[in-house]
């Protein structure tokens, strides 16, 4: 079994994967950029050591500089997380030559699926059914536009080394191909260093469903049932739910063994996800696979009672995995809500600040994957996500009535957050039904319903203000509020201080 | 007794308090209201006639408050209850005056493209600039119809939150 492990990420997903490491005995080391100093993963950790960077994002992605941290402090292994260093090849090949156990793939296999055209190829080959497009990545606005119109729209322009929805535009006519594509470089470019382009037929509002699977280095792979991330915002996810709704036993068994077929079409090693559409006539076609663990990944877990970190540590450790296909059950429902700080009222803008107070839900059926606490500071410098909320019952409607107490419960104060939108979702009556799609927020949700507040609530918060005004004029005089510290405490403090 | 108005979601309160504090008139309807526990610096538990509220209360400036509840925001305006303001504050907020609008930056970012430039007219909803905000291209919508007046950002030059971006008239 690995020994220490350092995690090469920040916030909530470094909070998860310690857990896992803690719970298997394992020693964790936590690298951070200084405008991380005061984050609660560092002080999670059993090591922290600081990383530097021109900007905080690039100490997390200097994979030189990390690698270097990790055998200065004689970590046997790196788990990436997601999104940073965790789909880069050239990191996963540099670990192994250093001598240090990278936690997921192979190189190869991270390259191979890395590269959408690539991807696609292998998939097809293997039997995966596909979306029809382009064979070969694009830079050239001109052959793209030549290939847009044999396709014919709409179609999905998609960065070739990209996920995460970032460089990715839907084009529904010939007018707006130009400023689309040019928006989608640029956004490549940055989030990936590489502006090549990738362009596919686009099926209109299918669901978005992806299949989990973990395969160990002795060539055994399971699949762990589905997710339904449909709920989208501009092809980033805001909710993801297992089971889904549309999937019988049938069709998740046969989405599942093409899942596994793929990941054995690279030589999979650890944990990972293929990517579906699934459209309204119950075909499904491969969209990507995403070579790492992902945001979503504690709904499996709730509903296969399967810790997904542990078994990727386990397996990277060169064991086999702990579950066969047949060990794996679907277990009542879990949902999940991205808490993201954005600003719902205002085009989900993000929003950054001081976090003043922070009060989580807790009770049965909940569960919270968080990086925040009071006072932490959210910044311009990464991702929106603040945490990650997680509901599970016996079922769909009781999983719901828990994200709904648990949404109500969770105080973020000093940012805005997208709470406010998750709550509305919850009581959508699409949503109920659970007919949604990816395109629920364009063509079925209406802002407005976030909007409501109850008259006889608004006659209270005037009494609140009234009494927060008489009190703040009150404040000038000197009054018994000077009583900061209560008696008990005083006394505590007295017995601590003699001690 | 002293009086005063609070408007909250463009409706008006009249607020008055009894003097031991306890009972807050809203539009001469009493509420007994007891602050029953502080969460931080910024949050509160009131009791308001039996009820529990959690609300997060911030001041901003010109007598304005800021009202955090079930993670929304509301804004609360304070009015000394004093006739002729009143009737002043009613006016300027009911009626939709005319005058150069500013299209503000929503958050700190870089300006990626701006898509309008002076004397073109926009349409409510259109798009005038993208800014790159935590790895993200946002699009800036104009919040009114009406000509682009003044272009105050540059391509590829960084805006701070709150930044007059464009004036519209």
């Amino acid at each position: 079994m690995l020994k220490r492990i350092l995690v090469a990420n920040r916030g909530e997903i470094a909070i998860r994967i310690m857990r896992a490491a803690k719970e298997l005995d394992i020693e964790t080391i936590a690298v951070y950029h200084e405008v991380d100093k005061n984050s609660h993963y560092i002080h999670f950790a059993d090591f922290a050591m600081e990383i530097t960077g021109p900007t905080p994002k690039s100490a997390y992605l200097d994979y030189e500089q990390i690698i270097s941290k990790a055998k200065q402090i004689g970590a046997d292994a790196i788990h990436p997380g997601y999104g940073f260093l965790s789909e880069n090849a050239v990191f996963a090949k540099a670990c192994t030559e250093n001598g240090i156990k990278f936690i997921g793939p192979s190189a190869s296999a991270i390259e191979s699926m890395g590269s959408k055209t690539n991807a696609r190829e292998i998939m097809s080959a293997a039997g995966v059914p596909i979306v029809p497009g382009t064979k070969e990545p694009i830079k050239d606005i001109n052959a793209a536009k030549q290939i847009a119109d044999e396709i014919g729209y709409p179609i999905l322009l998609k960065a070739s080394a990209g996920g995460g929805g970032k460089g990715m535009r839907a084009v529904h006519s010939e007018d707006e191909f130009e400023t689309n594509f040019e928006s989608a470089q640029r956004e490549a470019s940055k989030a990936f260093g590489d502006d090549s382009i990738y362009i596919e037929k686009l099926i209109i509002n299918p669901k978005h469903i992806e299949i989990q699977i973990i395969a160990d280095s002795y060539g055994n792979c399971v699949y762990l049932g589905e997710r339904d991330c449909s709920i989208q915002r501009r092809h980033q996810k805001l909710i993801e739910e297992c089971p889904s709704t549309v999937l019988d036993a049938v069709t998740r068994d046969k989405m599942g063994q093409v899942a596994v077929a793929a990941a054995k079409a690279v030589g999979y090693e650890n944990a990972g996800t293929i990517e579906f559409l699934f459209d309204k006539d119950r075909n499904f076609y491969f969209l990507e696979m995403n070579t790492r663990l992902q945001v979503e990944h504690p709904v499996t877990e709730i509903v296969t009672r399967v810790d997904l970190v542990k078994e990727q540590i386990m397996v990277a450790s060169g064991e086999r995995l702990s579950i066969s296909q047949d060990e794996i059950p679907i277990c009542g429902h879990a949902i999940e809500c991205r808490i993201n700080a954005e600003d719902v009222y205002n085009d989900f803008l993000p929003d950054t600040g001081k976090i003043t107070f922070i009060q989580e839900p807790s009770g049965n059926g909940v569960r919270i994957d968080s990086g925040i606490a009071t006072n932490s500071e959210v910044t311009v410098h990464f991702d929106p996500m603040l945490a990650k909320l997680i509901c599970f019952g016996k079922n769909r409607s009781e999983a719901i009535e828990k994200m709904t107490r648990s949404l109500k419960n969770f105080i973020i104060h000093g940012i805005k957050t997208n709470i406010p939108f998750h709550l509305a979702v919850m009581n959508h009556p699409l949503f109920r039904e659970g007919t949604f799609d990816t395109g629920f927020l364009e063509n079925d949700f209406d802002f407005s319903v976030m909007e409501y507040i109850p008259d006889e609530n608004i006659e209270s918060l005037a009494a609140i203000i009234g009494y927060f005004i008489h009190d703040l004029k009150n404040k000038s005089l000197p009054i018994k509020s000077q009583q900061s510290i209560s008696k008990w405490k005083e006394k505590q403090l007295l017995t601590r201080r003699i001690v | 007794m002293n009086e005063f108005i609070v408007k909250i979601l463009d409706k008006v309160f009249s607020i008055a308090q009894s003097p031991d504090g306890k009972i807050i008139f809203v539009n001469d309807k009493p509420y007994h209201i007891e602050l029953l526990k502080k969460l931080g610096n910024s949050y509160k538990v009131f009791n308001v006639n039996g009820k529990n509220f959690r609300v997060g209360i911030d001041e901003l400036d010109d007598d304005q408050f800021k009202l955090h509840l079930e993670n929304r925001d509301l804004i609360v305006q304070s009015i000394n209850s004093n006739a002729e303001v009143l009737e002043k504050y009613m006016k300027t907020s009911s009626g939709s005056a005319g005058g150069a609008s500013k299209i503000k930056a929503p958050m700190p970012g870089l300006v990626v493209k701006i898509l309008k430039h002076e004397n073109d007219t926009v349409k409510k909803g259109e798009t005038v600039a993208i800014i790159e905000a935590m790895k993200m291209e946002n699009s800036i919508k104009s919040p009114m119809d009406g000509t682009i007046q003044t272009v105050k950002i540059t391509e590829g030059k960084p805006v701070n939150k709150d930044e007059i971006m464009f004036e519209i008239e």
